[in-house]
């Protein structure tokens, strides 16, 4: 019954276009005519040895992506198929697959490998296809090692594929034993060796008991080190990587090896070649981030409550470690400032050793000043520029008092050097370690501030100066000036950068016009650096933001004027406009704060909402997302004159609800929405059937991005709370929408990610409730809401129950309750009365330490209190 | 689980030498949007408000409280208060988002204004203090969000007083404060009707347009009040005529279906003489009041307005270019006279709900 497919298969990967788009349809084709009998037929292709390798490859890549796709709900559904397709075909399908794994043709059973991989992935965990681990560990024993290396390879893309919970403890053991007797040194063959360290890389996932258990995790981690020590650099390499994963797997279990690890890594740090060395620095940096997450949550008090201990491998290694990293320092290669691509070993223990300094604080400072001391004047631009990424690495983790005098000594010499020092790299190494001094020693609170009225004029001078070196040096000054900005938020009335904030804004309008400002991301700091200038200037300077207003509107404008353009200078220009449309934003944020500067600000807002139409409308399919966060921001500061805009804007809003591919957009119009109800209140009536249409039409959607589907409940509210009792039209749906999400959303249990997500849709369905009842209160329909309390009071009940939700979810459920009380008062009393949340729940909140929670606990308790009265 | 090789090295190399991170910038614009979190948050935290008894709240309790007391005692005493300029004072207090200090204004206007037909003789000079005070009241009754009808509920004694004095300023707004307590639940308007407030009737407009509010507001209980109001809507002033048509529309929408009989009884359906005026508000109210009769009995009424003209001038505001009005004539027409078979299209059919994972 099989299906001729090679010359199709041919015709696919032809130069010729017409070609292979025609081949591309006959493949699309037999796929929708007979599903079964195209993918036995692919199967067979691959493993028939007398056809062509392409042909061979393209078959398996074909049936690959019949079982698989990137998109949650296309993958869903290739599942399903597969699930459902006829059993004697997946039978001959699969039989197919593992012979290919003998196949004398590399590529073939490399591919074979991936698709048993997926096959797997769909069917172990519905229990299915049993026998595939027992045959292929049969295999591994018996089989020339070309079949050994390829049986290898699959298992290790079998443990990527399924969870470890699908495969019982048994087989486990049986993979873990195959996979390190292949890896030992006693395997002669460097492909079945290589294949089983790689495949161990996979399988570690799966290996929870076998390292709880001393003898078998003992032999796992002789193999493993001792593959680090293996002729074959790709071995070593996958030994190493192996090594990474367990650091961050089984960060309580390496105290017995971490000595050995030590010098191992140490030694391939120092003799071996790059991969291998970047994979031994690796080690520790992630060694690094184990500590630092578990000191975190040690928080301060040192009860430990932590599940896994801190073990200070760090601060024990430290003497060892440090020299060795700051040796890796002075291994820079020329050009890697202006390379983005580039990562090497003075970058990875540059890494590694700000790691090390946010691990153990205050301790490492001793060891890094000598080296600082030592290198930074010395002829050698590396042995500055090690000197001065030494320096600016431990600036995060040592306390200020610590760090405050060095920096005081070394401030004027790091500025003479950015405008002075010969070298570009360290000049752009100086301007980084200028920005983190800023970015956290800023309001010390020790006594000698390292920015004075007497220096502050010379730090400006030397970054706006450094703002006209090569690209990547004035980005890094840009930085450096961002969180200086920052530094000074909030400051009160005045702010010592306010003097020059003219100048300032100068020099980076200047920077964003440079030919060559597209090169290291220079256009996109300076705008960022000036967003930050405006958001943290004070009163003083509001006539100058003003002033840029036009200034920025015009930029906008000259982008609006297209020739024809381009693909790739349409992209630019459309990274452009969302640079100035984010601008615009910050800049009506500032104004708006305040109603003198929201006042004369409002002369432009016409003007500024047309060029936000037009950068929409020069996008054909798509809204710029920064475009409508920027009207978001314009229509909170316009209030319910933005009416006069809606007609125009409406489609736009639309299409930005629509937009399910690029969801980040459709999330932003979701909140911009929000902005739009709130500010517009009762206005936005005439706009409510299109959008509540489309938000539920978005909820029911499996192609919407979840993390969009919380935001929309929450956007109920907001229109609930906006259009008061008309929201009457809507009532129904709204509420059968919000009851399915929170019949869902009580009882899910998952990994933390899962809870997470739970808890934010939680919260979106409560603040929905909130705006409803809320949006309800006094209005003779109240009674509408009634019937829906019963379910609303459990909903709280149920998620009060399960005890996981968090602080955010608390606070706004408690608040329901309140909302619900004090709406529907005494039709509404003895509901209240039956509820555990209003007793348990609602005693809980009012002993809370949060205040937020103890505080809407108390309105809670005080309406309901009245509703009962009554 | 640990992150895949490739991953691991881009996280490191993209966090190598960050300056400015653009995506944080993205992050902190979208964060800034703090009213994001909006009046939901920004309502609950003024309801909250009226609980906490913050520093400054305190004082303005005790202060009204003092006030109050001076107000209580003899005119001379109001009098000393209101001429120390206490009335700016109760006015902007009534802003103030505390339980407290608002129900004790509520008092010492109450007191004031008891006093002040006395005072008003004594002091004309200072009516507008007066006037202020009125003002500040029905304000305070109409605020947003709406303040606890508990509270505004005190009001009601002052506003009894209040409609008896002969300044129109005062009379219209104390109307106003009456139409805003009345505009509730059948509760509300029942104790508004208890306390026997009832607007009286007046020459000036201004004063008329919120009486006859108010009085369409008590309408949904008692219909009977729209009777002399139906005689109005054939000869008065056009903005009355809009009062009187939107009584009556409310009272189609709220009364029960007997009530609803009866409104009809006393004068055939005398909003068809609105449909042809040029105000689209007015139309529509008076559409919206047509609609809610043909739904308690449809032939009947259908028939009448048949024999009127009235669906004659239904039917010629499909040609109306206000698009409310154009659907709402469609709606009606489609429904009762069924010009379109389509059954009405629900906001959206979905197949399934929600689907959140």
């Amino acid at each position: 019954m099989a299906m001729e497919v090679t010359q199709v298969l041919l015709n696919a990967q032809s130069i010729d276009g017409a070609v292979r788009k025609n081949a591309e349809d006959s493949l699309k084709q037999f796929q929708e005519q007979n599903l079964p009998v195209f993918l036995v037929s692919l199967s067979g292709e691959l493993a028939n040895e007398e056809k062509p390798v392409e042909t061979r490859k393209l078959a398996g890549l074909v049936l690959k992506n019949a079982l698989d796709a990137k998109e949650q709900h296309r993958k869903f559904e290739l599942v399903q198929r597969w699930l459902s397709l006829d059993g004697n075909a997946k039978s001959q399908i699969k039989a197919c697959l593992l012979k290919t794994l003998t196949s004398p043709v590399s590529d073939a059973r490399s591919t074979a490998s991936q698709v048993i991989a997926k096959v797997a992935g769909i069917e172990l965990p519905h229990k299915q296809w049993p026998e595939l681990i027992g045959s292929l560990l049969s295999n591994v024993h018996q089989l020339p090692a070309q079949a050994k290396q390829a049986t290898l390879e699959t298992l290790g893309y079998l443990c990527e594929e399924v969870s470890p919970d699908v495969i019982d403890q048994d087989q486990v053991n049986k993979i873990l034993t195959a996979v390190v007797q292949g890896m030992s040194s006693s395997e002669g063959n460097t492909d079945v060796r290589l294949a089983a360290t790689r495949a161990l890389y996979n399988a570690l996932g799966f290996a929870q008991a076998n390292f709880s258990n001393d003898m078998e995790r003992d032999y796992i981690m002789r193999v493993v080190c001792e593959a680090t020590l293996s002729p074959e650099v790709r071995i070593r390499q996958a030994a190493f990587e192996c090594l990474v994963s367990i650091s961050s797997t089984y960060y309580e279990k390496l105290a017995p090896y971490i000595q050995d690890i030590f010098n191992i890594t140490a030694k391939a740090v120092r003799e071996d070649e790059e991969p291998v060395a970047l994979q031994a620095i690796e080690f520790w940096s992630s060694i690094c981030d184990e500590e630092i997450d578990i000191l975190e949550e040690y928080g301060g008090n040192f009860t430990g409550d932590s599940d896994i201990p801190c073990f200070y491998f760090i601060k024990q290694a430290l003497p060892a470690l440090v020299p060795m990293l700051l040796e890796t320092l002075l291994k820079q290669e020329e050009d890697q400032d202006q390379d983005e691509g580039a990562w090497n070993i003075a970058m990875a223990g540059g890494t590694c050793l700000g790691l090390v300094a946010r691990t153990v604080g205050d301790d490492i400072v001793p060891l890094v000043v000598p080296f600082i001391e030592e290198n930074i004047s010395k002829q050698d631009w590396r042995q500055r520029e090690a000197a001065t990424y030494a320096f600016g690495s431990i600036l995060e983790g040592p306390s200020p008092e610590k760090l405050i005098p060095l920096v005081n000594v070394a401030l004027t010499f790091m500025l003479s050097a950015l405008t002075k020092d010969p070298n570009s790299h360290v000049k752009d190494t100086t301007a980084w370690t200028l920005g983190r001094i800023f970015e956290f020693l800023r309001g010390s609170v020790v006594d000698s501030p390292i920015i004075s009225q007497a220096n502050c004029q010379q730090i400006i001078t030397v970054l706006l100066q450094s703002m006209k070196d090569t690209p990547n040096v004035a980005e890094k000054a840009c930085g450096a000036l961002y969180f200086l900005a920052q530094g000074y938020e909030e400051m009160g009335p005045s702010s010592p950068l306010t003097p020059f904030f003219q100048e300032i804004v100068q020099s980076l309008l200047t920077v964003t016009h440079r030919e060559d400002a597209g090169e290291s991301r220079l256009r996109t700091a300076a705008y960022e650096t000036l967003n930050e200038v405006v958001r943290c200037s004070t009163d003083e300077t509001a006539p100058l933001v003003l002033q840029l207003v036009p200034v920025i509107m015009m930029e906008l404008h000259n982008t609006l004027e297209g020739q024809k353009l381009s693909s790739d200078e349409r992209e630019k220009q459309s990274e452009l406009q969302g640079l100035l449309c984010g601008c615009l934003q910050v800049i009506i944020q500032k104004l708006g704060a305040s109603e003198p500067t929201k006042y004369v600000f409002m002369q432009y807002a016409d003007q500024i909402m047309g060029l936000f139409l037009r950068v929409f409308a020069c996008r054909s399919a798509t809204v710029h997302e920064e475009a409508m966060l920027a009207i978001g921001a314009l229509a909170y500061a316009t209030g319910a004159d933005f009416a006069k805009y809606m007609p125009e804007f409406y489609r736009y809003l639309e299409m930005g609800l629509q937009n399910f591919e690029e969801y980040q957009v459709c999330a932003v119009t979701v909140g911009v929405v929000g902005d739009i109800s709130r500010a517009l209140e009762e206005k936005i009536v005439p706009y409510c059937d299109g959008i509540m249409t489309q938000l539920l039409k978005n909820l029911s959607s499996n192609q919407l991005h979840r993390s969009v589907k919380p935001p929309i409940f929450s956007c109920f509210g907001d229109i609930a709370l906006a259009v008061g009792e008309y929201f009457e039209k809507y009532l129904m749906w709204a509420m059968s929408a919000l009851q399915s999400a929170a019949e869902l959303s009580t009882h899910i249990a998952g990994d933390d990610e899962l809870v997470e997500y739970t808890n934010s849709l939680r919260n979106g369905i409560l603040e929905a409730y909130s705006g409803i009842f809320q949006g309800f209160k006094n209005s003779p329909k109240t009674q509408l809401l009634i019937p829906y309390a019963p379910h609303i009071l459990q909903f709280l009940d149920g998620i009060y129950m399960e005890k996981d939700m968090d602080d955010v979810v608390m606070k706004t459920a408690i608040g329901v309750l309140g909302d619900l009380a004090d709406t529907l008062g005494s039709h509404a009393g003895s509901m209240i009365q039956q509820s555990v949340s209003s007793k348990d729940f609602l005693n809980e909140c009012l002993s809370s330490e949060d205040l937020m929670i103890k505080e809407s606990a108390e309105w809670a308790k005080l309406a309901i209190s009245r509703a009962i009265s009554v | 689980m640990s992150l895949r090789r490739s991953t691991r090295a881009e996280v490191r190399r993209n966090r190598y030498k960050v300056t400015v991170d653009a995506e944080e910038g993205r992050w902190r614009r979208e964060d800034n949007m703090k009213y994001r979190e909006g009046l939901l948050a920004q309502q609950q935290l003024q309801q909250q408000q009226l609980l906490s008894s913050t520093a400054d709240s305190e004082k303005n309790f005790e202060a009204a409280w003092v006030l109050t007391n001076i107000a209580a005692g003899t005119s001379d005493n109001t009098k000393v208060v209101i001429n120390h300029g206490a009335v700016p004072v109760f006015v902007k207090l009534l802003a103030s988002l505390t339980n407290n200090v608002r129900e004790q204004l509520v008092w010492a206007l109450g007191n004031v204004s008891g006093d002040s037909p006395k005072y008003c003789d004594l002091a004309r000079g200072h009516a507008s203090m007066l006037r202020n005070a009125t003002w500040s009241l029905s304000n305070f009754c109409r605020g947003k969000p709406r303040a606890s009808f508990e509270l505004t509920k005190l009001a009601l004694p002052t506003l009894e007083r209040l409609i008896h004095l002969n300044d129109e300023e005062v009379l219209t707004d104390a109307c106003w404060a009456l139409s805003y307590l009345s505009d509730g639940t059948n509760e509300k308007i029942q104790v508004v009707i208890e306390a026997g407030v009832c607007p009286r009737s007046h020459p000036s407009p201004t004063v008329l347009i919120p009486a006859l509010r108010t009085v369409g507001n008590i309408a949904v209980i008692d219909t009977g009040i729209i009777a002399p109001l139906v005689n109005p809507l054939q000869h008065s002033e056009f903005e009355i005529k809009k009062e009187v048509a939107w009584a009556i529309s409310n009272a189609t929408s709220v009364g029960s279906h007997e009530q609803v009989k009866f409104l009809v009884s006393e004068d055939g359906i005398p909003l068809c003489d609105l449909l042809t005026c040029l105000d689209p508000r007015i139309i529509t109210v008076c559409l919206e009041g047509l609609e809610n009769i043909l739904k308690v009995e449809f032939n009947v009424y259908a028939d009448l307005l048949n024999n009127t003209w009235g669906l004659e001038k239904i039917e010629n505001l499909q040609s109306h270019d206000n698009n409310e009005i154009y659907e709402t004539t469609v709606k009606i027409l489609e429904t009762y006279w069924g010009e379109d078979e389509d059954e009405p299209q629900p906001l959206v059919i979905l197949h399934n709900l929600v689907s959140i994972l």
